[in-house]
């Protein structure tokens, strides 16, 4: 995301959307400013044409300042893209072909359960690929738990912004309800001898409980990003209009003696706030 | 003072021999400005707009009149178009109205109240020992200069004489100060004492004797009430309670007389004559029906004119035809007509949108702290925000929203509230746009929610998953805006800076949106809430007592 700096200085490699997207923004705001000042200037019974553009004249100041906004939520926008409604997703293929276990007949199938208060959840093995150690094999099935519930997390709430979930996250929680880890004889090819392989094979709760936990940390990286965007954005437009009153107040109270002074100094004022929102945006 | 453009912009010379510089004040029967005359003179120039030949001949009397205390009516004259000027006197002073409203809100202190009393009582009695009555004393019509006490619009003052006494006039006057005859047809010189009374008691005390939320009630009161004379120092009662009898005959019968009342009543002396004859009870033909035809005028024209009267007569006269009373209906209140300008506006509406950002992040913090978002360390602080920034996007534009209307009279009702359906809908769809981008879910719906009630309209869902969609978001907060009066929330002259009632009355609309639109109940009512306390809070607001004040400060800055 390139800074405003950038963008006003050529350096930055902004995209000609977001461009286009600020100056189209920019000149209707401009617009729209004129119209309403001339309109008002005209309800008020001054229609020549040198009244109404000297009365148009002391609001042309907030234009740019505007603008400066503009540019800067434009900035921002590719990160602020609303969740997309839940659809089916496809889910992700467990690539691990399910060990049958003697004795644990659970690492086979997934189990439809109900919990104490009526709602249902499911309990679904999941297992590791063949691996040296018992370590890794165990790191992988819960890499895949955790894939597994990211998935039913988006399915759930809908998709938005870019998001991981660790296995290392999972490790110790309850919703890995049942764990096994097995050694099986692999041979790479006929020539080579047979050694000792691991598996592991987890089983995942996919409940309520567990996709409001996954959603916590969901929330907790694309929200926290955005928290801090919409809130620069947000920041930047309470200086907009804390500076709009206090021109407005020192131009009254001066009765426009200093009104270029005052135009000069808030949009110094807010263009320096722009491109320090900016910085922190970009970086 | 009166909304509303001035025909002739500074400048522009309508009427040879002089040129504008500026409107001073616009009312129901005319125009004034301030002009300068080719020889380089200040005058005030009348623009006649209505009534012309009733205003003509009533001024045409006054023409050669000569008094300290009376603003001079120097000519009448007609321009190439045939408009009626009057050329008065120009008097630079401030009025009486700004000067309480100014400097003595509380009331005045005795000594500077005599020396109001004793120009106005030189002044109308002058007027009234050539047989006119002023018919419109008030604050804002009295002006000092030079340390003198100026009358001002004596053009409504009308001769009197018996066949003109009561006849088919019109005056346009302050319903605080009109005497309780008036609405009988009486326009003796009585009804200026009882003005003047009046205007002594607020001077007193800061506050007319007969206030009242509507013109049905002052009116009300004028005619049935005793003033509550308890708030003037003890001796002048009997002063007041003379000058402000109900019956004209049992009333103080000049100004002067009530003057030396006042004097003696200072000074500790006995009265020359009995101050406290015994009062009649009001008659039911001087009470009863007034009484009724004005408030069911009122009611039935709820404009800002209100015509009152019809045929009647008392014993032992001729029938008298009642002349029309125009009152304006709310002087005060939101909405009331106003000169604001653009700049001011601007301020306004910015200082309550900075004010707004304290409030909402004050509210949303309070409710983060006690646990209204929930106490999820993920979810709690986002939940905050998003309600917090929709809470303050939907201030801001309910403060924009109103601010641009304010001041426009009841013409823009409708204006008014399809441009807060459109800012709602916009706030809507923020919101929405918010609580999607921050990942915030808002709280289940109520059991009672769910059924037999509208989740869609057309192929429209307004509910999916439990949540409220775009077209649930902008649905709530469209209707929020359009139904509820926010200028009553918002407008500088509304009646309190907070009124618990309104908010109870928001919270109450949005509890049934929410149930008609299936909108979640607790978010509703938060939402409701939380707008209206942030909007009442943050929007600027005058005093009752500050208001005449600030009325005519506009008026001059739009002139």
């Amino acid at each position: 995301m390139p800074s405003l700096l950038g963008i006003a200085t050529g350096l930055g490699a902004a995209g000609s959307v977001e461009h286009v997207a600020t100056w189209v923004i920019s000149l209707l705001v401009l617009a729209a400013a004129i119209a309403i000042r001339v309109a008002w200037a005209g309800r008020r019974g001054n229609s020549d044409l040198r009244t109404l553009l000297r009365a148009t004249v002391p609001a042309a100041w907030f234009v740019p300042a505007v603008a400066i906004v503009i540019a800067v939520a434009t900035q921002a926008s590719p990160s602020l893209g609303p969740r997309q409604a839940p659809t089916i997703l496809s889910q992700p293929n467990s690539p691990n072909a399910l060990p049958s276990i003697t004795g644990h007949s659970w690492t086979s199938q997934s189990l439809v359960e109900q919990d104490d208060s009526g709602r249902t959840l499911v309990l679904t093995p999941i297992a590791s690929k063949p691996h040296a150690t018992a370590k890794e094999a165990r790191q992988e099935a819960l890499q895949l738990a955790a894939m597994r519930l990211k998935y039913e997390v988006e399915r759930v709430y809908g998709h938005a912004g870019d998001w991981e979930l660790s296995g290392d996250s999972l490790d110790q929680q309850k919703f890995i309800t049942n764990e096994i880890t097995t050694t099986r004889p692999y041979k790479l090819s006929s020539l080579a001898p047979s050694s000792e392989m691991y598996h592991c094979v987890v089983r995942l709760e996919v409940s309520d409980a567990s996709r409001n936990w996954a959603s916590g940390y969901w929330k907790q990286s694309v929200g926290a990003g955005r928290l801090k965007t919409i809130g620069t954005i947000t920041g930047l437009l309470c200086l907009l209009i804390v500076t709009a009153h206090l021109y407005l107040r020192l131009d009254i109270a001066s009765h426009g003696t200093h009104r270029g002074k005052l135009q000069l100094a808030a949009v110094a004022a807010v263009a320096a706030a722009g491109l320090v929102a900016s910085t922190l945006l970009s970086a | 003072m009166s909304s509303g453009k001035f025909t002739f912009a500074p400048e522009s010379t309508p009427l040879a021999g002089f040129t504008i510089k500026r409107g001073i004040q616009r009312g129901g029967f005319g125009e004034v400005y301030y002009a300068i005359s080719d020889g380089g003179k200040e005058v005030a120039l009348k623009l006649l707009h209505s009534h012309v030949e009733i205003e003509r001949r009533g001024t045409e009397q006054c023409l050669n009149l000569k008094h300290p205390n009376l603003v001079s009516i120097i000519d009448i004259k007609e321009d190439d178009d045939g408009d009626t000027w009057v050329v008065m006197e120009y008097v630079s002073g401030q009025t009486l109205d700004q000067v309480l409203s100014e400097n003595y809100p509380n009331g005045m202190p005795v000594d500077e109240v005599r020396s109001w009393l004793d120009g106005l009582a030189s002044g109308v009695d002058y007027l009234h020992d050539r047989g006119i009555v002023h018919r419109d004393l008030k604050p804002q019509n009295l002006y000092r200069e030079s340390g003198y006490v100026k009358i001002g619009d004596i053009g409504l003052s009308k001769i009197i004489t018996p066949s003109q006494r009561g006849a088919q006039t019109e005056s346009i006057g302050t319903i605080h100060y009109m005497a309780p005859e008036i609405s009988r047809g009486e326009y003796g010189p009585e009804i200026d004492v009882y003005s003047s009374a009046t205007i002594v008691y607020e001077l007193l005390t800061g506050h007319v004797p007969f206030e009242g939320e509507t013109a049905a009630e002052i009116i009300n009161r004028h005619l049935t009430d005793q003033p509550d004379l308890s708030p003037l120092p003890r001796n002048l009662r009997p002063v007041l309670d003379h000058a402000l009898a109900k019956d004209p005959a049992a009333r103080t019968q000049s100004l002067g007389a009530f003057l030396t009342e006042f004097d003696d009543a200072l000074a500790g002396r006995t009265p020359h004559s009995p101050i406290n004859p015994p009062q009649p009870q009001p008659t039911p033909e001087a009470t009863s029906v007034p009484v009724a035809q004005a408030t069911e005028a009122v009611l039935q024209a709820p404009g800002s004119v209100v015509v009152v009267g019809s045929s009647h007569s008392r014993p032992g006269q001729a029938p008298i035809r009642r002349p029309r009373v125009f009152f304006p209906e709310d002087h005060h209140g939101p909405l009331a007509p106003r000169n604001i300008s653009f700049s001011q506006r601007a301020l306004e509406a910015t200082a309550g949108m900075a004010a707004a950002i304290l409030f909402t992040g004050l509210l949303a913090s309070a409710g983060h702290l006690t646990g209204m978002f929930g106490d999820s360390q993920q979810s709690a602080p986002l939940t905050a925000v998003a309600f917090g920034l929709t809470t303050l996007l939907g201030a801001w534009a309910l403060l924009v929203g109103t601010k641009a209307w304010e001041g426009t009279g009841r013409e823009s009702l409708s204006i008014r509230r399809l441009s807060l359906l459109l800012l709602g809908g916009g706030v809507g769809a923020a919101g929405w746009w918010l609580h999607q981008v921050l990942l915030v879910n808002l709280p289940p719906l109520a059991e009672s929610q769910t059924a037999g009630l509208v989740d869609s309209i057309g192929s429209l869902e307004l509910v999916r998953n439990q949540q409220p969609t775009l077209a649930g978001y902008v649905m709530f907060f469209a209707l929020l805006f359009g139904i509820r009066r926010w200028w009553w929330h918002t407008d500088g002259f509304r009646p309190k800076r907070l009124r618990v009632l309104s908010l109870l009355l928001t919270v109450t609309v949005s509890w049934i949106l929410g149930l008609v639109l299936q909108f979640p109940l607790a978010a509703a009512t938060g939402w409701g809430l939380g707008i209206a306390i942030v909007v009442q809070l943050s929007a600027p607001w005058v005093a009752p007592a500050h208001r005449r004040a600030r009325l005519q400060q506009e008026g001059a800055r739009h002139a």
